[in-house]
């Protein structure tokens, strides 16, 4: 069963194009397997990139959200097909990227001391996004990360990145 | 991104390093950790990470650094770790990490450094 807060997903595994993401927003559905995490930054990459942002601002997007996505793996549970959900959508004032999966996830309590060896990922996603939402649905769980372009690490593209 | 890899080498008595290649994220950071914990359990109370091949390294895998740093530090030893990445490197600054793992530029520094602090 699909949250009403999706759109309707593309076929699995298709590609986001380099230079456009399209006027409709993609959902790529990922094995909720640890080894498909760098299939999920490498996608994230490519679009945080092809919308604009500069090379940190990237890096500062593909982190939060592969922790987004590591929690969907550790703790979420996968649809019906065993896989989590990733949608990018981008507007001209930002990237939204929701990482969606069919658990009922609880965050642990955040810990973002030095010497914490666990509970940092949503001070990271909090420290690293302009904007962290966690919705929790009758079909499961979504993790909403925003970036605006107009923070200091974003760009309209001028700039020849 | 290029897949992981993990190599040991043991210096001296005290001295091993780990080196990764690749990225370090959930996937990678058992390997990681097995790592770590061989050298510990073999003797050596001073690690080097190296990550100068490392452009990827998640909250999992600062996890693994962490725990390793206490362990050591119940004996008096200690893991540091090489650095070369900006894009680590601000991972580490952003929750203070790099006070309790001191960073450096290479390998020399890095045991320089324990060499300074004998």
């Amino acid at each position: 069963m699909r949250s009403p807060h999706l759109p309707e997903p593309l076929e699995a595994g298709t590609a986001v194009e380099a230079g456009s993401l399209g006027a409709l927003p993609r959902e790529l559905r990922l094995p909720a397997v640890p080894s498909q995490l760098v299939i999920a930054r490498e996608h994230v990459e490519r679009a945080a990139l092809a919308v604009g942002f500069d090379h940190r601002a990237t890096h500062e997007i593909v982190f939060a959200v592969n922790e987004a996505v590591t929690n969907a793996i550790r703790h979420g549970r996968p649809d019906e097909t065993g896989t989590i959900g990733l949608l990018i959508e981008h507007d001209r004032d930002g990237l939204t990227v929701v990482v969606s999966d069919s658990g009922s996830f609880i965050p642990s309590i955040p810990d973002g001391s030095p010497m914490a060896e666990q509970g940092r990922g949503f001070v990271f996603m909090s420290s690293l996004m302009d904007q962290v939402d966690l919705v929790r649905c009758p079909e499961g769980t979504l993790v909403r990360l925003r970036k605006s372009r107009n923070g200091s690490h974003a760009n309209g593209g001028d700039d020849g990145v | 991104m290029s897949a992981f890899s993990i190599t040991k080498e043991t210096i001296d008595d005290e001295v091993a390093i780990v080196a990764v290649t690749g990225y370090l994220d959930f996937d990678a950071a058992p390997a990681l950790k097995h790592s770590l914990v061989d050298c510990i359990e073999a003797g050596s109370g001073r690690l080097v990470v190296d990550l100068a091949q490392t452009g990827f390294i998640d909250s999992t895998a600062i996890g693994v650094l962490v725990g390793a740093q206490k362990r050591l530090a119940e004996s008096g030893g200690s893991l540091v770790v090489v650095c070369t990445n900006e894009n680590v490197q601000s991972i580490f600054e952003l929750v203070g990490l790099d006070e309790v793992i001191s960073l450096h530029r290479s390998r020399d520094d890095a045991i320089s450094a324990f060499a300074r602090a004998a």
